[in-house]
């Protein structure tokens, strides 16, 4: 009985439970004087002051989630620029991957956060600088996980493209692209996630807006309310960038929608 | 008769109300092995945290049953935070971070004082080519907002017929990258206060457009856009206010002791605490005032630094919209804290005998 | 005798492992005709496929040397075009797509492809699927897919690596029928490789038993059973005389590799 798949219907209502209690005890917690509100405001605190950050006199949150992710989307991009025909190439050559693995591992555990001191600079502390951390904090993310897509591209299928008389160019453009598409595109959705997690730190120096800026002022100022406003509008955000990022993949791979529906 | 949910949720209650218990235990009991109270210290390289030092240094903390731990936090909230958390029971901070917190509701701390005046340690500083407020239009200014140089720069600016908001761009800095960022050209004009204020006016060409001195609050009330406080953590106090009360009075023999041999006090701050030439610490210290034991209560009432705080308050709210309300702030304030403890009836439980 | 198609002469394969020196192949003779349909059989692991990556051109031989209409293969040879196990098509590409591969590569315009992979999804009867994706079919029909992939490429010589193995006994028994009646329509040249006696039987003019690793021909059956074959032929006495001699020659070969060592 329990291995049986949920329905939809049923995944969202058990889902919307799950929420309602957690925002509930939550909510209860701080009304009941548990919880200081200074160290957690009340959920409904939170959303009021989500509505006067949207909408009243200071109308900020509009314009920070458009710088947000205006940062996080070209540091993201030039990741995937970059990382895709790189990881690619260290997915198809041996002597590619043995020569760049050991940079990789090198700069793929480095935090996002370390680079701000090279960053400024090298960079100084504008919009570039803040593109930059964004792409050295995914930039590893999208190598490693377009390689490894390259890699777990079935042999046999380049066997028979080559049988097919498809030259080398021709079974890379043909076969391998489209065959590690699949697996290329899912990393990318986690590190456009890794992506939004870099915003802290790029909207840490020399910012006047984002949600990591407004994040990072709210603390000066002793906003937690504010703070949390910020922490929430970052995951609603990716949650509807996820949802683009899903229909993106729906358009590109039109031939996985029968196998997820078999 | 509790079915399975609630009897969880009474569980979990109960599980957060012990945290808070065995937090406020541990920091009430703490006592080092010599039989001292442990207390931390929390603060930056300013000035106004010499005393703190001379007290660890000199050994009075210890004359009066206290082992003091320092330790490094760079900006005021972050300080006022960790009192807040109960893992820091003492700090000197900027009077704005303070309001804030006050404003959003934090209960968690006293505010026992206010130690000394200095002036002039701060101020808007602009790379060459830049001489005068108009040619700020359009340029851009570095700072870390939500501090008192946020408030200098606003009140600088508005003297001068500029509006922050529209004729200029600000931008938020980190308290150290400031002297960096500003000689690498990143900004075209900076603010910050000791000891990268002199850092700043060290850069080539750079011209000093306007110091706290010149602002509307130092004509008015004669102090620092935010002035230095002292906080002591509310839990921590209320636990045992004569031990308390013996903490502030060795933080004011130390002060004392600072006004009287500021040569000597130069020596201590040097190497362990601020790393910077000695001879401008030295010049630094003498333009500072301090206020003893004494002296709290002539500063702390309405003639002296609650005008300024009223003052500070109307401009935070009604001007810059930083914070919700104006607080109550008299309700922090607890001079009960600086007097002396009777000699005759301390108890032995709160202040062990000093050694020797 | 028609000419020889494929000639393979004294081929031998062998493999470096890291417990030592692995022999696949040793001293392997066959010639296939023109137009033949060649089974081999032989114990799993005997070294037949190796064989058949090498007429490929996948993997060269160690020694020998395998000829294709009289020149020596050296590279990937797409004219002798393989069927796969498990059909190896591309799950992005449509049925159409799949069987117009190969004469997309050769720069042939879309509108003669699409017509030329028409005739051919037509031949293996899957019209009305060209828009499907592989991932949409059955696995009968997959191999299908991938039969008329590999005819439109216009190989001469089919090669196919045990192609029935993974299907079901009765969508295996249709496939043969099928692919007997393609290859006598389109005179096609055919290697194929099982396990299956009762399959060789069905299929082959001529049959390879091959010995156990290191693969050398162990016998050549020339099969006589009458064609078209169909089921009902299993039951004659003739093709169980057939297959009873050629299990006792595969059950030798089966039962020495199980005593001997396994590397050499």
């Amino acid at each position: 009985m329990d291995n049986r798949e949920l329905g939809l219907w049923q995944t969202t209502v058990i889902g919307a439970l799950g929420l309602l209690v957690f925002v509930g005890s939550w909510e209860a917690l701080v009304r009941l004087g548990v919880i200081d509100p200074y160290f957690l405001p009340a959920p409904s605190d939170i959303l009021r002051r989500m509505l006067q950050m949207a909408t009243g006199p200071e109308a900020v949150l509009a314009h920070d989630i458009k710088m947000s992710a205006t940062r996080v989307l070209t540091g993201f991009a030039l990741s995937a620029l970059v990382g895709v025909p790189l990881g690619l190439a260290m997915g198809m050559s041996h002597w590619v991957r043995a020569a760049l693995n050991p940079v990789v591992s090198i700069i793929r555990p480095l935090p996002a956060l370390s680079w701000i001191p090279l960053s400024m600079l090298w960079l100084g502390i504008d919009e570039q600088q803040k593109y930059a951390i964004v792409f050295m904090g995914s930039f590893a993310s999208v190598l490693v996980y377009t390689t490894d897509a390259t890699v777990r591209v079935d042999e046999i299928l380049i066997i028979a493209a080559r049988n097919l008389g498809a030259s080398r160019l021709q079974t890379i453009r043909h076969v391998m692209l489209p065959a590690a598409l699949p697996n290329i595109l899912s990393g990318l959705k986690v590190v456009l996630a890794i992506a939004w997690t870099c915003v802290i730190s790029a909207e840490m120096v020399g910012a006047n807006s984002g949600l990591g800026f407004r994040i990072w002022t709210a603390k000066e100022w002793s906003d937690t309310g504010q703070v949390l406003v910020g922490m929430l509008s970052i995951s609603l955000t990716v949650l509807i960038l996820d949802i683009l990022f899903r229909w993106i993949e729906h358009i590109l791979l039109p031939w996985q929608r029968g196998a997820t529906r078999s | 008769m509790l079915n399975v949910a609630s009897s969880a949720l009474l569980r979990f209650v109960a599980i957060l109300l012990l945290i808070q218990i065995s937090a406020c235990s541990s920091q009430t009991d703490e006592q080092t092995q010599g039989g001292l109270f442990r207390v931390v210290a929390v603060g930056s390289q300013w000035y106004g945290h010499v005393p703190v030092w001379v007290g660890i240094e000199r050994g009075i903390f210890i004359k009066y049953g206290f082992q003091v731990e320092w330790r490094f936090i760079g900006k005021s909230m972050d300080r006022l935070n960790a009192i807040s958390s109960g893992e820091a029971q003492f700090a000197s901070l900027g009077e704005i971070a303070m309001l804030s917190a006050m404003a959003h509701g934090n209960r968690r701390f006293y505010w026992v004082g206010n130690q000394d005046i200095a002036p002039g340690f701060e101020g808007l500083v602009a790379r060459p080519g830049i001489e005068r407020f108009d040619q700020l239009r359009g340029k851009c200014i570095g700072f870390p907002f939500g501090s008192s140089v946020e408030l200098t720069c606003r009140m600088l600016l508005k003297q001068h017929g500029l509006n922050p908001g529209q004729d200029v761009r600000l931008v938020n800095l980190e308290v150290g990258d400031v002297p960096a960022v500003f000689r690498a050209g990143n900004v075209d004009a900076a603010l910050i206060w000791e000891p990268g204020f002199s850092q700043l006016a060290a850069v080539p060409g750079a011209t000093v457009l306007g110091m706290d001195t010149d602002t509307e609050v130092y004509q008015r009330f004669g102090t620092m856009t935010g002035p230095d406080v002292l906080i002591l953590g509310k839990d921590w106090a209320d636990a045992d206010p004569l031990r308390a009360q013996n903490f502030l009075k060795a933080y004011f023999e130390a002060l004392e002791w600072v006004k009287h041999h500021p040569e000597k006090a130069t020596d201590v701050a040097r190497g362990r605490y601020i790393q910077q030439d000695r001879a401008l610490i030295g010049t630094n210290l003498e333009k500072f005032v301090w206020y003893g034991i004494k002296e709290q209560y002539r500063v702390m009432n309405d003639r002296g630094i609650f005008a300024q705080v009223e003052y500070i308050l109307d401009i935070l709210h009604d001007q810059m919209h930083a914070i919700p309300v104006k607080p109550k702030f008299r309700d922090w304030v607890n001079l009960d804290l600086l007097r002396t403890p009777d000699m005759g009836s301390r108890d032995s439980t709160s202040r062990p005998p000093p050694d020797g | 005798m028609t000419e020889a198609v494929i000639q393979a002469q004294d081929v031998s394969k062998i493999f470096p492992t890291r417990k030592g020196i692995l022999s696949a192949l040793e001293i392997f003779s066959l010639d296939v005709h023109k137009g033949e349909v060649v089974c081999i059989v032989g114990a799993s692991g005997c070294g037949k496929s190796t064989f058949l990556n090498i007429v490929a051109g996948f993997i060269p031989p160690t020694r020998g040397r395998v000829l294709l209409e009289g020149k020596e293969i050296q590279g990937v040879e797409p004219r002798c075009g393989m069927i796969f196990q498990n059909y190896a098509l591309f799950p992005w590409m449509t049925v159409l797509e799949n069987v117009a591969f190969g004469p997309r590569l050769k720069g042939v315009s879309t509108k003669r492809r699409h017509e030329q992979a028409h005739r051919w999804i037509a031949m293996v009867g899957l019209e009305g699927f060209e828009n499907a994706y592989p991932g949409e079919l059955s696995g009968g029909m997959q191999q299908r897919v991938a039969l008329s992939r590999v005819l439109a490429n216009e190989p001469d010589v089919l090669l196919c690596d045990e192609p029935f193995a993974a299907l079901d006994a009765m969508t295996r028994q249709i496939m043969q029928q099928e692919l007997l009646h393609i290859v006598h329509k389109s005179q096609k040249t055919v290697l194929f490789i099982t396990h299956s006696i009762d399959e060789a039987l069905i299929l082959s003019d001529r049959l390879v038993v091959m010995s156990a690793r290191p693969g050398r021909v162990k016998a050549i059956y020339k099969n006589d059973l009458p064609r078209p074959r169909i089921l009902d032929m299993q039951l004659t006495d003739r093709f169980i005389e057939l297959k009873r001699e050629v299990w006792e020659l595969v059950q030798e070969e089966v039962i020495g590799s199980m005593t001997a060592p396994r590397l050499g």
